[in-house]
C-alpha cells in the first residue's frame, strides 16, 4: 500500500470526492459507449458496401460479447448471493438444483418504493421548431415536410344509448392532443429515428404519416412518394395457411399479387417455418406467427418505410437474422425511412438524424449520440 | 367521384381475394363445409312452408319457392347490414396498422354475401325446373332488380358503417330493427293479398326489400315486368344514399382509428 501511495503523481494524490468520481465514471462509460456505437456502425456500413466480417473476427467477438453477459449474470448473482449470506459453491448448487435463488432475498435487497418526483421538463425555453430545420445540400430533396401538424383524440369518444338513458345526462367527452403542433422534414435517402417516453405521441405521429390518421391541423407532404408502415401480422386470418396469409398481408401492404408471388420463396425462407407454411396460423406458436409477419414486411418495401417497433420479435437467432435484414433494408440509398424504438442502441447505429419527442412537443433534432446521450440523462 | 374510382381500382384485387379467403375460413373447420350455404336456406325455407304454409294455412302455388326467392334477398340483405355496424371494429387490426378504405371492406363481406345469395337463386332455378313453373325471357328482368338492390345494401351499409363506429348499442337496435323489418317484407307471405289496401301498395312498394322480393317474384313465377317507375325511384335513392355513405366516410374515416 505505501509503495502504491509512493507511485502515484501529484494529481493521483489529490483524493476526489465521491461526485466528482461518479462523474468520472459516467464520463469513461460514455467514451466506451460511442467507441462500442462507432464499431457497429462501422459494421452497418460494411453490410450496407455487401462486405462480409471476416469469420474469425466475427467469431472473436461472439465469444467476447458471451463472455461479458456471463460476468455480468455472475456478478449480480453473488451480489445477490453475498446478500443471502450464501458461498460461492451453495449457490452453484442451487442453479444446478435449478433453485430459484431470487425469491430468498433478504428485506434490504428488495425494492423500496420510489417517491414520485417532480417531473423535470426536458424544452429549452425560447426555441422553437424553427431550429432544427436543415439547409438542403445540392442534389438534395424532401421526402417528407410535416407543418405545425395537431393530432386529437378530442371528443371522439363513442356515444352509447344504454349509459346516457341511465345516467339521464349527457356523456362527457374527454379531450387529449397527442400531438401538440410538431414540424419537422426528412430528407430523401435518410434514415429518421423517433425517440421519447411512452405516451410522448411516437407512434400517433407515424400513423399520420402513414395516413392512418390525418392531422386535427397542420399539413404532411410526402411529395408523391409511396408509403406503408411496417406493421406486423396485419390482416392474417387464423383459418388460413401461412402461404394464404402471405398473399393477403402482402396485398394488404399495396403491393400487386404478382409481386407477392415474386418473393413468396424469399419470404418463406426466410421465416424458416419449413413445413408449417401450409398449416393454418392458429396451429403456430407466437413466436412462428412473429416470424412470418415480420418476414412478410422485410421483403416488401415502398418509398418511405414507416418502422415501428419491429425488431423485437421472434428468439435470439431470428431477431438477429431480422435485425440484419433490416439493415440490409433501410440502407439501400434511395429509401426513405422513419423508425420509432425505444431501443436506443437500434436509434445511435441505423440512424442519420434522431428526433427526440415529449408530450406531443419535439424537444430536439440531431445528431444520434448526441440526443441519444442527452435523452438518456433525462430519463435517469 | 374520380377518388373513388380510383379506390376502387387499387384494393380491388384484395377485395376479391380477401372475399375468397373469408368464404374459405367459414368452411374450413366445418365439417358440412360449404354444404352450409345451400343447406341453411334450404331448412329455413322448410320451416316456414311448414309453420305458415300448412299450420298457418298461407299456403299459395309454388309456395316453397315463393319463400325461397324472398329469402334469398332477405338474407343478402340482413347478412351485409348487419355486419357493416361493427365491421371497422371488427377489422381495427387491420384499419389501425394500414390505410384502406372503409367502404372496401363492405365491398368484401357484400362479395362473400352475394356468393351465398347466388348460390340461394341458382337453388331456386333448380326449383323452378322441379316444380315445372313455366320460365320465359322476363327472368332476364331479375337482373336489374338485383343490381338495385345491391347498390340500396351497399347505401345503408355505408351510412350503418359510420354509425356503427360512434354509437356502441347500434347493433342492438339494428337487431330489433331487422327483426320488425323482416316481418314487413313480405318473405313468407304475399303482401298485395294480406294487407288491405292502401296499405299493401305502400308497403309493397315504400319498402325497399319488400319491393325487391316482390318485383323478383314477378319476373321469376309470374312473367311479368318489374314496374319501371318504381325501379328507378329505387335505383336514384339508393345511388344518392350510397353516394352520401361513402363521402361521409371519406370525411371521417381518419377518425374512426381514433374512436376504437
Amino acid at each position: 500500500m505505501k509503495e502504491q501511495e509512493d507511485m502515484r503523481t501529484p494529481e493521483e494524490a489529490v483524493e476526489l470526492s465521491p461526485e466528482e468520481i461518479k462523474k468520472k465514471e459516467e464520463e469513461e462509460e460514455k467514451i466506451r459507449h460511442r467507441a462500442l456505437v462507432e464499431a457497429a456502425r462501422k459494421e452497418n456500413e460494411a453490410i450496407a458496401n455487401g462486405l462480409e466480417m471476416d469469420p474469425e473476427e466475427e467469431a472473436k467477438k461472439e465469444a467476447e460479447e458471451k463472455e461479458k453477459r456471463i460476468a455480468k449474470v455472475l456478478a449480480k448473482r453473488a451480489k445477490y448471493a453475498q446478500a443471502a449470506g450464501k458461498s460461492k459453491q451453495e449457490l452453484i448448487r442451487d442453479s444446478e438444483n435449478n433453485k430459484d435463488f431470487y425469491t430468498e432475498l433478504p428485506s434490504k435487497m428488495k425494492k423500496k418504493k420510489k417517491k414520485k418526483k417532480k417531473e423535470k421538463s426536458p424544452f429549452i425555453p425560447g426555441v422553437d421548431d424553427s431550429a432544427w430545420t436543415e439547409p438542403l445540400k445540392e442534389g438534395e430533396e424532401y421526402a417528407i415536410k410535416v407543418r405545425d401538424v395537431k393530432i386529437r383524440y378530442k371528443s371522439v369518444q363513442s356515444y352509447s344509448i344504454k349509459r346516457s338513458l341511465l345516467r339521464l345526462k349527457k356523456v362527457n367527452t374527454q379531450s387529449f392532443e397527442a400531438v401538440k403542433g410538431v414540424s419537422f422534414e426528412v430528407k430523401k435517402g435518410e434514415i429518421f429515428g423517433i425517440t421519447g417516453k411512452n405516451g410522448s405521441g411516437k407512434s400517433t405521429l407515424l400513423r399520420a404519416l402513414g395516413h392512418i390518421f390525418s392531422p386535427d391541423e397542420g399539413t404532411i407532404d410526402l411529395y408523391g412518394h409511396s408509403v406503408s408502415l411496417l406493421a406486423i401480422g396485419v390482416g392474417f386470418m387464423k383459418d388460413l395457411t401461412g402461404r394464404e396469409n402471405i398473399m393477403l398481408s402482402g396485398m394488404l401492404l399495396g403491393f400487386t399479387e404478382q409481386e407477392v408471388k415474386d418473393h413468396m420463396d424469399d419470404i418463406i425462407d426466410f421465416a424458416g417455418l419449413g413445413d408449417f407454411i401450409d398449416m393454418p396460423v392458429r396451429t403456430y406458436s407466437s413466436g412462428m406467427y412473429s416470424k412470418l409477419a415480420f418476414s412478410i414486411t422485410a421483403f416488401l418495401d415502398t418509398d418511405i418505410m414507416l418502422i415501428d417497433e419491429v425488431f423485437s420479435v421472434g428468439d435470439a437467432k431470428f431477431k438477429k437474422k431480422s435485425y440484419a435484414k433490416m439493415q440490409e433494408l433501410i440502407s439501400e440509398k434511395n429509401r426513405t425511412v422513419v423508425i420509432v424504438s425505444h431501443n436506443l442502441f437500434t436509434l445511435e447505429t441505423l440512424c442519420d438524424r434522431v428526433m427526440w419527442l415529449h408530450d406531443g412537443k419535439i424537444v430536439k433534432i440531431g445528431d444520434p449520440l448526441d440526443i441519444i446521450e442527452e435523452y438518456r440523462d433525462f430519463m435517469s | 367521384m374520380k377518388q373513388f374510382v380510383s379506390d376502387i381500382k387499387k384494393y380491388w384485387r384484395y377485395t376479391i381475394y380477401s372475399a375468397k379467403s373469408q368464404l374459405k375460413s367459414e368452411v374450413a373447420n366445418s365439417y358440412l363445409n360449404w354444404l352450409w350455404w345451400v343447406l341453411e336456406p334450404l331448412c329455413f325455407m322448410f320451416i316456414y312452408a311448414l309453420v305458415f304454409g300448412y299450420m298457418l294455412n298461407r299456403k299459395m302455388e309454388y309456395y316453397n319457392c315463393y319463400i325461397f326467392i324472398g329469402l334469398a334477398i332477405w338474407d343478402f340483405f340482413r347478412r351485409c347490414v348487419k355486419s357493416s355496424v361493427r365491421m371497422v371494429r371488427r377489422n381495427k387490426p387491420i384499419v389501425s396498422k394500414v390505410y384502406l378504405p372503409k367502404y372496401m371492406l363492405i365491398i368484401s363481406d357484400m362479395l362473400v354475401n352475394g356468393f351465398k345469395m347466388c348460390i340461394c337463386l341458382a337453388i331456386s332455378l333448380g326449383m323452378l325446373a322441379a316444380y315445372r313453373v313455366h320460365v320465359d325471357w322476363h327472368i332476364i328482368l331479375s337482373l336489374p332488380v338485383i343490381a338495385v338492390a345491391v347498390l340500396f345494401t351497399f347505401g345503408c351499409c355505408t351510412i350503418l358503417l359510420h354509425l356503427g363506429v360512434f354509437i356502441e348499442d347500434m347493433v342492438n337496435v339494428i337487431d330489433i330493427a331487422l327483426r320488425f323489418f323482416f316481418y314487413l317484407t313480405g318473405v313468407f307471405y304475399d303482401i298485395m293479398k294480406v294487407l288491405p289496401a292502401p296499405y299493401n301498395t305502400v308497403l309493397a312498394h315504400g319498402n325497399a326489400v319488400a319491393y325487391f322480393c316482390y318485383s323478383l317474384r314477378q319476373t321469376m313465377l309470374y312473367h311479368t315486368s318489374p314496374g319501371w317507375h318504381w325501379l328507378g325511384f329505387w335505383f336514384l335513392f339508393s345511388l344518392v344514399l350510397a353516394w352520401l355513405g361513402v363521402r361521409n366516410i371519406y370525411r371521417n374515416e381518419n377518425t374512426y382509428v381514433k374512436v376504437i
